[in-house]
């Protein structure tokens, strides 16, 4: 569905010229869930403004739909497509009533009333704020949380078919965060192309099916999250990290515990390491 | 630091302390809107806790717990409704002693970008030590010292913007520093900042730490707060919990209902014990790879 082909950024600088992005090829086939890694300054952000069409290529073509969208006919009709959620979204609250915020966007691509009206109640069902109690509540009187859903319901609004979330959960506690990322796998299930930079390997390796590095503007790799987490080695050299539990996976295997490779959550590292027990006393007989 | 004068006074002191946020108020000023608390909900509700000179420790709390506004309490920012806070046996509610509190309680926020106020590293460094009339040729020890200790010499004549986020929160912190402060309070510092940013960080507090520095850290990392020497857990402003690490993850089911959790290996331990292998369940990611290696060579 969204396509780069060979995409670059480059910008002018007192400095002189900086280029932000190398040519980039990279396509982001329908339903997929690409995760998005690399320090600041990587050109994480210098990406996602290039997919929504917010900054135009200096080489290079992003296709949607098979459209190029340096054509401003194109261009004008991609936010019907593609949604995208800064950090921190919640600053960009401004409606008096949580419903009259989320149907910002709905009202400005056009529809009916009752179309909207529509929209509203589907985008706060599927954040799970429910309308009663939160429809007519000022964003203000939210928890952090609740205005972090509030301000995600309004990008889902408008029907996204692909969702760019630049860090959605940086900030929220614990639970915030995985109630959140619980939704974001719903999306994803229910057909949503998704796009998501997080600086929590772990997060990426829960919801992500690629995965792509980036680093000083560059994509040095680029697979399944099996595939990237699989090279820890890399990844720490260029100071990033892996999920939690391949991390100690890695550590088990260096001191001699016999693990498989591409374990990147709690469940599956819990199961390798209770197997290779049960299996070490059944070989030798015990 | 280097002074081993033994101060029978604690270095902060809560006392029944109460805040209720004016009703109309605005989200507080330095926290991220995803930590507001509502107006005229108790953001402290009778809270008490005391903090030893030289200690480290780690305060919990989902995002509105009560967290930033118990660290503004510390320097003066805000002052109790009732009860009482003593910074360095000062009592905050004095007017006439906030300067001299925060000349003693040094605070770095979530954003460093907003705490940042030249464009020359070791000025930004030197803002506090000057407003404090240090004379001219200690503050240029002092700059010197503190940017040494968050390991940024080399940037000293460096432009802020042109850093990282970690780096920037280290020039922040080494300002603080800068004005020899007895207490460092450090709120959710590693929120905005990336993996490698936030280990930066966490050694050079660990670092400070060991080096007699009392350290504040609030934290939604877990992991973070294992590395704390006393943990504090609140909730809806109230003390839920307090205790070293160990013994305060213990209460995973209370944790999970303050919107917390534990960390990693207390989880991993808890899915082997769920498929039958005999590990511990408080346990550091270390020990229990030695247990598990123990098992292996058993089995």
């Amino acid at each position: 569905m969204l396509a780069l082909e060979g995409v670059s950024y480059t910008y002018r600088s007192h400095e002189g010229d900086v280029t932000a992005l190398k040519p980039l090829d990279l396509t982001i086939e329908d339903g997929t869930f690409l995760g998005i890694i690399g320090h600041t300054g990587s050109g994480k952000s210098t990406l996602l403004q290039l997919m929504c069409g917010l900054l135009s290529p200096s080489s290079g073509r992003v296709v949607v739909d098979g459209e190029n969208i340096a054509d401003k006919r194109v261009r004008n009709r991609l936010h019907l497509k593609i949604g995208m959620a800064f950090q921190y979204p919640e600053y960009q609250l401004f409606a008096p009533t949580v419903a009259e915020d989320i149907a910002f966007g709905p009202r400005n691509a056009g529809l009916s009333a009752t179309e909207v009206d529509k929209r509203v109640r589907l985008a706060m069902e599927r954040l799970r704020l429910g309308y009663e109690r939160f429809a007519h509540a000022s964003p203000f009187e939210l928890s952090g949380g609740e205005k972090r859903r509030a301000a995600l319901a309004g990008v889902i609004a408008t029907d996204p078919k692909l969702l760019i979330l630049d860090e959605p959960t940086a900030g929220l506690d614990p639970a915030g965060r995985s109630e959140l990322l619980g939704i974001i796998e719903e999306f994803n299930r229910s057909g949503m192309t998704l796009v998501m930079v997080s600086h929590s390997m772990d997060d990426i390796a829960r919801l992500a099916n690629r995965v792509l590095v980036l680093k000083d503007g560059a994509a040095v790799m680029q697979g399944t999250p099996t595939e990237v987490f699989g090279r820890g080695d890399f990844l720490r050299s260029i100071n990033l990290g892996v999920p939690q539990a391949t991390e100690f996976a890695a550590e088990l295997r260096a001191q001699g515990f016999p693990l498989p490779e591409g374990l990147l959550t709690l469940e599956t590292l819990a199961s390798a390491i209770a197997h290779e027990l049960e299996s070490g006393s059944v070989s030798r007989g015990i | 630091m280097e002074d081993a004068e033994v101060s029978p006074v604690p270095i902060v002191e809560f006392d029944i302390v109460n805040y209720v946020y004016p009703a109309h108020a605005t989200v507080p000023q330095t926290a991220t809107s995803a930590d507001a608390i509502p107006a005229q909900q108790a953001a402290l509700d009778a809270i008490s806790f005391t903090v030893e000179p030289g200690e480290f420790l780690a305060v919990i709390g989902a995002n509105g717990s009560g967290k930033s506004t118990l660290a503004k309490h510390i320097n003066a920012l805000l002052k109790p409704q009732s009860g009482r806070v003593l910074t360095v046996g000062l009592d905050t509610s004095e007017p006439e002693l906030a300067f001299e509190i925060r000349s003693h309680a040094g605070m770095v926020f979530q954003n460093p970008d907003n705490q940042m106020v030249t464009s020359i590293v070791a000025d930004d460094v030197a803002f506090g030590p000057e407003n404090l009339a240090v004379p001219h040729d200690e503050i240029a020890s002092r700059v010197d010292d503190a940017l040494d200790a968050v390991k940024m010499t080399d940037f000293a004549l460096r432009n802020p913007a042109h850093l990282s986020g970690g780096q920037k929160q280290r020039i922040c912190i080494a300002g603080v520093l800068a004005m020899r402060p007895d207490v460092l309070i450090l709120d959710e510092p590693g929120a905005m900042l990336d993996a490698r940013g936030r280990r930066g960080i966490r050694r050079i507090v660990r670092e400070l730490n060991k080096g007699g520095m009392t350290v504040i850290l609030i934290t939604h990392f877990m992991e973070e707060a294992m590395l704390a020497g006393r943990v504090l857990v609140i909730s809806e402003g109230r003390n839920m919990l307090e205790g070293a690490p160990i013994e305060v993850f213990a209460h995973k089911e209370l944790l999970r209902a303050c919107r917390l959790d534990v960390p990693f290996s207390l989880l991993l331990a808890e899915e082997l014990c769920a498929r039958g292998i005999k590990v511990p369940e408080l346990v550091s990611p270390k020990e229990l790879r030695e247990v598990l290696l123990c098992l292996h060579s058993k089995a």
